[in-house]
């Protein structure tokens, strides 16, 4: 490269990027709300405040009770707490997988995760100071007055578990048993008087089988710990009432680990629809915000120069051509400068939230030819506009019809990121100022674009790109060293032809 | 080689504007020339052409011995009309950045500006942003960024604008060293009296026509005077011009008569007839300023059919 246009990028690059409004904007604003997404909700994780006070059971079952009180006992959260402190978790596990037998094998994975997850719950748990009043006969208490109490801060809570909280069957799912019997059977016995599900009788409408009642200062975590244990004791003492085998129940209702995959040529792929609509986006996003941030500025510093009069003094040293050459590769630096770093900072979150294999690293090789695109394109129309008018005011008019066009894969990203082959996203690749970023979005999904798609759009991309500096350059020619008039487009076609 | 720059039948328009009409012009080496014309003569077109900034649509430009001036920019300083800084940048910076693009080196562009700034009296201003500087120290600033480069050509478009007296008399310094180091100096004003001191050839363009080329005792020998001017004394007030052998007319201005001679008659003479005749405190043949050769071509040029400029001489 010519050592003028290097010095002139150098310095584009330099007064750009060492600025505070750069440094702060660009770089630590992002950081810093990256650093708090990521940290804020670790911070919050470690405030469960300890529970001191009294909790009144109030228990029609009879049965129930002794059970949820054990479970919350200071001394049985002590004990807890502590063995879980010393106990290796994964051995602790397997020993309590390995009685699921082999038939169970396949729910052994998901098991250990939903063990592990509890476990490191259970060692954040904090240790409550909690006495229990269990009232007997339970017809005795009085719930209203209770509830007063608790109001009133004298009592932490008071749990209300109904008469029939262990046969109670909640409407839906007597509905559910009822057809899914009447299903199973009817083609046999053709029973036509099979009763249907009770329709319009929804379980939101239904009492419940159990009630806690707090009052506001009870934080979430912590009714939700007492509800937890409550649900827990109740479903226990089903089953010990109607003689089921927890074990067997727990992998019977294991929910089986359902994979959708898309069947290409190189192999199955895992879907997941959230990823597939945000990592397009994503792509696209980087792209845009990268090369908008360099155009933006090669804009600005333009007009600057412009209306600082230092061009033509530039202009001493350099030809025209080696200041806007200068000057986009110099903002191509701040646009590339951006990508690396915002795509750091995503491969960074995606690390964390372990979704690395969302992005495939030879996919991001293929944006490259898209982000040298998409930056030309961009930075083209930026120098022509920036060299052409006197002041930023006039540039936003000549601005908006290419914003436009160039806006239109942002706007239209769903059907594009939904049918990444159809026939709009097909045709908005091969047309030039979108080309970039359409098939940033297109190659951010999980579909295989035809591989004659991709080298096709690089072509024809390249060639445009050509077409769009050779245009630049003739524009930025004379623009620079225009002052006055506010031009329009014809202007600056009557100028491509003049120079 | 004993042109700088040969201009050679240049033809530019703009749309249907012609900026600059045939234009024919050579730069001896070695010279120091004012470029003159009124506004919009095409003065800083030419020079942009020169600067490889514009292309002509017709001719050819040689700029120290290359087909184009964008082979020896760094052999040239060009001080541009529109000129300026930028301003968020500081003094030394600025100057040391075109230093480097006129490919001066790291070390020696930062050692050249700080003795240019000590040069203009600017010393204190290295680590200054530009914007911290008054308009008249800018205008310093611009002279040094087109000359740090040591080149060999300098052109210079309009520049005094912006120089207080002190400032403009540093500047016609500065051109008159650079010119007696063997530099070749082009440049153009509008403020003829400053040519008139500094330059020893003249070019004049109107209406991007050339419409003299010459130096300036050929010029003042052209244009030779015919108008007088005498001071009688305070006891003069019989003193009558007018009534000499060979006057036109005569004009009183204050306490001074100018006095404007026939086509034929020898000043010399009349000159000797009136101090004579009465007590003079001053009496002189008029040089003929740039201005006034300036004002006859402009109002008195017409373009014949030929395509060639002929200069009508006002009576």
């Amino acid at each position: 490269m010519n050592s003028k246009t290097f010095l002139v990028g150098l310095r584009e690059y330099r007064s750009t990027v060492m600025t505070k409004a750069f440094i702060l904007g660009a770089i630590v604003l992002p950081l810093v709300i990256w650093g708090l997404a990521i940290a804020i909700p670790l911070l919050i994780k470690d405030e469960i405040p300890v529970m001191h006070g009294k909790v009144v059971v109030v228990d029609e079952t009879g049965m129930v009770a002794p059970m949820f009180i054990s479970q919350l006992t200071p001394e049985f959260l002590r004990t807890q707490k502590e063995q879980l402190a010393t106990i290796d978790v994964e051995k602790y596990l397997e020993k309590t997988t390995a009685a699921l037998g082999s038939k169970a094998e396949f729910a052994r994975p998901l098991v250990l995760a939903q063990g592990r997850r509890a476990i490191e719950k259970m060692r954040d748990q904090p240790l409550h100071e909690l006495e229990f009043e269990n009232i007997t006969p339970p017809s005795s208490a009085n719930i209203e007055q209770l509830k007063e109490q608790v109001r009133a801060g004298e009592i932490l809570a008071v749990v209300h578990i109904k008469a029939d909280a262990l046969t109670h069957i909640s409407a839906w799912l007597t509905g559910f048993i009822r057809s899914a019997a009447s299903g199973a059977l009817g083609g046999a016995a053709g029973s036509a008087d099979a009763p249907a599900a009770p329709e319009g009788e929804e379980k939101s409408k239904e009492e419940p089988r159990a009630v806690i009642y707090t009052n506001r200062t009870m934080h979430v975590d912590n009714s939700g710990l007492l509800s937890e244990r409550l649900s827990g004791a109740i479903v226990a003492m089903r089953m010990i009432t109607q003689e089921v085998d927890a074990l067997k129940a727990q992998v019977a209702m294991t929910p089986p680990d359902i994979s959708v995959r898309n069947v290409t040529e190189t192999g199955e792929i895992e879907s997941n629809e959230v990823s597939n609509m945000l990592v397009p986006l994503a792509f696209m996003m980087l792209l845009w915000i990268s090369t908008f941030t360099g155009g933006q500025y090669l804009l600005t510093t333009t007009i600057e120069e412009k209306s600082s009069k230092v061009i033509e003094v530039l202009l001493s040293a350099t030809s025209p051509m080696q200041l806007m050459t200068g000057k986009i590769l110099g903002q191509g630096a701040v646009a590339l400068t951006m990508l690396l770093l915002y795509a750091a900072m995503g491969v960074g979150a995606l690390r964390q939230f372990d979704l690395e294999h969302l992005v495939e690293p030879m996919k991001m090789l293929l944006v490259a030819p898209y982000f040298i695109m998409a930056f030309f394109f961009i930075a083209c129309m930026m120098a022509s506009i920036g060299s052409a008018v006197n002041e930023m005011r006039e540039a936003q008019a000549l601005m908006g019809p290419v914003m436009m066009i160039v806006m239109l894969p942002l706007l239209a990203w769903m059907p594009i990121v939904k049918s990444p082959n159809g026939s709009f996203a097909t045709i908005a690749s091969f047309v030039p100022p979108m080309t970039p970023f359409v098939m940033a979005l297109r190659l951010g999904t999980n579909q295989v674009i035809p591989f004659w798609q991709i080298a096709a759009t690089i072509v024809i991309g390249f060639a445009a790109m050509l077409v769009f500096i050779w245009l630049t350059a003739k524009i930025f020619r004379i623009g620079i060293l225009m002052h006055g008039k506010a031009p329009n487009f014809m202007t600056l076609l009557r100028w491509v032809r003049q120079a | 080689m004993d042109a700088a720059i040969e201009i050679r039948g240049v033809t530019k328009t703009f749309g249907d504007k012609t900026a600059v009409d045939e234009l024919d012009l050579v730069v001896p080496t070695g010279s120091l020339c004012g470029f003159l014309g009124p506004n919009g003569a095409g003065k800083s077109t030419t020079i942009r052409m020169v600067m490889s900034i514009f292309f002509p649509d017709r001719g050819s430009i040689s700029v120290l011995g290359r087909p184009s001036a964008v082979e020896s920019k760094d052999r040239i300083g060009y001080l541009p009309e529109e000129r300026g800084v930028y301003r968020k940048m500081r003094v030394g910076e600025f100057l040391t950045y075109m230093a480097r693009l006129k490919g001066v080196d790291a070390g020696e562009a930062k050692r050249r500006a700080e003795n240019w700034l000590n040069r203009v009296d600017l010393s204190d201003v290295f680590r200054k942003r530009c914007e911290e500087l008054s308009k008249g120290m800018n205008q310093k600033v611009q002279v040094v960024a087109s000359i740090i480069h040591n080149p060999d050509l300098i052109i210079l478009d309009e520049p005094f604008t912006g120089l207080d007296p002190v400032n403009t008399k540093m500047a016609r310094e500065l051109i008159h060293d650079l010119n007696s180091e063997g530099k070749t100096i082009i440049f153009s004003t509008h403020v003829l009296f400053q040519a008139e001191q500094i330059c020893d050839r003249i070019f004049m363009i109107h209406r991007g026509r050339k419409v003299l080329d010459d130096t300036i005792e050929s010029i003042r020998r052209r244009f030779d005077p015919r108008t007088i001017l005498v001071r009688p004394a305070e006891n003069g007030a019989a003193f009558r011009p007018q009534d000499f052998e060979g006057v036109v007319r005569a004009e009183k201005r204050r306490d001074e008569y100018e006095v404007y001679l026939r086509e034929d008659a020898d000043p010399t003479a009349v000159m000797r007839a009136m101090m004579n005749s009465a007590d003079l405190r001053k009496i002189e043949l008029r040089q003929p300023s740039l201005e006034d050769v300036f004002v006859r071509l402009v109002e008195g040029t017409r373009i014949s059919e030929s395509g060639a400029v002929e200069v009508v001489e006002a009576a």
